[in-house]
């Protein structure tokens, strides 16, 4: 660290640092700008009803953060995404512990079980959830708990078995006791999974919350709101409302890529 | 030599070479274990299903997910009247068409970003557009493509299209240096490179990328089927099965789809080995 910093100190590198930093700024700005092109001409050749140009949807987004219905929108998707992958983690990992050091023959039974529900389109619960308890809060959750254990279990349970068997056993060789085994070798050693999965899930987490809020069509949230105002032919707001958590999702990716990369880094 | 082999430490973890009578005695363990295995599965689907028969209707409604019993005569009336057959082959159809396009894209897509043009104009570009949140583009779809299943695959390409774009990427970072730049010392052009390094190299990226990205398929197909039911498809079933309070048919669709994507996984991952390697591609649509 402090050699990167001596590094940057240095009034060459500073400039070269500074170039390139300005390189990726004007290139974003391109690509930014390439796209709201883009935009601009599909909202041109398109009927206003479906769909608006940028500078409307922009200034929609702006009213919206006046008046304070974009927090309102964004807290209920987050809260939704929030709780789902609390839960959601709880449970995973409970799953991988269950599977992973139960006697083998409990692991193999059960396991089939993980990679099932992995596999599983999660959306088809909707229709059901629908009339079994309605289209409240709680049924946005489940959705979303139910697409974050299963990842994270696997992540959980690849870092049970990656466990180094030769280390373990100089530990019971040297007498460690099995608290002592959990503590000092597989939770250490199994966290580092368990982190990266969570960091992979989390724009997961939020996205099945959207899709669900589009699909029960409630009225409150961000998917809510495209729906519901798509229903009625609002196509300002249902752009300002994918805007919004385009944003989000493209902010929780950035911190993704960081902290994974930090992660895989870490445990070279 | 024997003698010198005995004294050399055997590595840890792998199991001293036995008898033929004690390999063959271990066989029979694992046989027997095979079959604890599949006779605690069937114990553990039983109970369940017991619970699930005698199940309170309060707790359970049979409105909502049947019972054991309804949801096999269902599945069965489903089968004979071609219902759930049609709706799979639909399903699968919308499936198979989008990965077909959405990995060419992606691909193809990967491979223009990675030369310098590509990597300029399109790097952030592609990152802002995976961030956008697809479930929420149908309805543009819908608009662009009209009421037809060329809308739901333009839903699930826009999202198994980043699966492969970030794969094929990985796989060209990757590539031996040495053999890249040996390739280039003998004159090879950029297609031959392309065709004898790169994309052979990039094959376990792409099977990675292939198992993220069918059950994400699946997923969007279904969400698809369900907010624009425009066509018959295993969403569509299941919606209207639930609309209809017929809880038994809904279950029966919800498990063929589950099994059917159960099934398609095991495939995929008997060709790919790790699940830890292929996370750099992510997982959102």
């Amino acid at each position: 660290m402090s050699i990167a910093i001596d590094r940057a100190r240095t009034p060459g590198m500073n400039l070269a640092m500074a170039r390139k930093v300005g390189l990726r700024v004007v290139q974003w700005l391109a690509s930014i700008a390439l796209l709201v092109l883009l935009w601009e001409l599909l909202a041109l050749t398109q009927n206003h009803l479906f769909v608006t140009d940028p500078l409307t949807t922009v200034k929609q987004v702006g009213t919206w953060l006046a008046n304070g219905v974009a927090w309102q929108l964004t807290a209920v998707t987050l809260a939704e995404a929030a709780c789902g992958f609390v839960v959601g983690s709880a449970v995973g990992i409970l799953l991988a512990l269950v599977v992973g050091l139960a006697p083998s023959i409990a692991g193999r039974v059960l396991e089939p079980g993980i990679v099932a529900l992995y596999a599983a389109p999660k959306f088809v619960l909707v229709p059901i959830l629908f009339v079994w308890i309605g289209n409240g809060f709680i049924p946005r959750v489940v959705l979303v708990v139910v697409a974050v254990a299963p990842v994270i279990a696997t992540y959980t349970l690849t870092g049970i078995r990656t466990v180094d068997t030769a280390r373990a056993r100089m530990m019971q060789g040297l007498g460690a006791s099995r608290r002592q085994m959990a503590t000092k070798l597989l939770l250490p050693h199994t966290m580092g999974y368990i982190a990266t999965g969570e960091v992979y899930v989390l724009p997961h987490a939020m996205f099945v919350a959207v899709g669900a809020e589009v699909l029960f069509g409630i009225s409150g949230g961000l998917g809510g709101t495209i729906y519901t105002q798509g229903q009625l032919f609002n196509a300002k707001e249902v752009f300002a409302a994918l805007l919004i958590a385009t944003v989000i999702s493209a902010i929780l990716s950035w911190i993704v890529g960081r902290v994974g990369a930090r992660l895989n880094r870490s445990r070279r | 030599m024997s003698q010198t082999s005995g004294t050399v430490p055997k590595p840890l973890g792998q199991p001293a070479a036995r008898g033929r009578r004690q390999v063959s005695r271990k066989a029979r363990k694992k046989d027997r274990d095979l079959l604890a295995v599949i006779g605690w599965r069937v114990l553990l689907v039983a109970i369940f299903c017991a619970l699930w028969q005698l199940a309170p209707d309060g707790v359970v409604p049979e409105s909502a997910v049947g019972r054991p019993s309804s949801v096999a005569s269902s599945f069965w009336s489903l089968l004979k009247s071609g219902a759930l057959p049609t709706a799979l082959g639909s399903t699968l159809l919308s499936v198979v068409y989008a990965m077909i396009i959405g990995a060419v894209l992606g691909i193809a897509l990967g491979i223009f970003s990675s030369m310098p043009v590509g990597r300029w104009l399109l790097g952030p570009a592609i990152s802002l557009l995976y961030a956008i949140p697809k479930v929420g583009l149908i309805a543009v779809f819908v608009i662009l493509l009209g009421v037809e299943r060329s809308s739901h695959v333009a839903l699930v390409v826009s999202a198994v299209l980043f699966v492969y774009f970030y794969a094929i990427r990985q796989g060209i970072e990757e590539a031996n240096e040495d053999q890249l730049n040996a390739l280039r010392g003998m004159g090879a052009g950029r297609l031959t490179v392309l065709r004898k390094l790169i994309l052979p190299s990039a094959v376990p990226q792409l099977l990675g990328a292939t198992r993220i990205a069918l059950p994400l398929a699946l997923t969007s197909e279904i969400f698809a089927e369900l907010r624009e039911p425009s066509i018959a498809g295993l969403g569509t079933l299941l919606a209207d099965s639930s609309q209809s309070l017929n809880g038994a048919a809904a279950s029966a669709v919800l498990i063929v789809t589950v099994l059917i994507a159960y099934g398609l996984d095991i495939v995929l991952n008997s060709r790919v080995k790790g699940f830890t390697e292929l996370t750099g591609t992510g997982l959102q649509v």
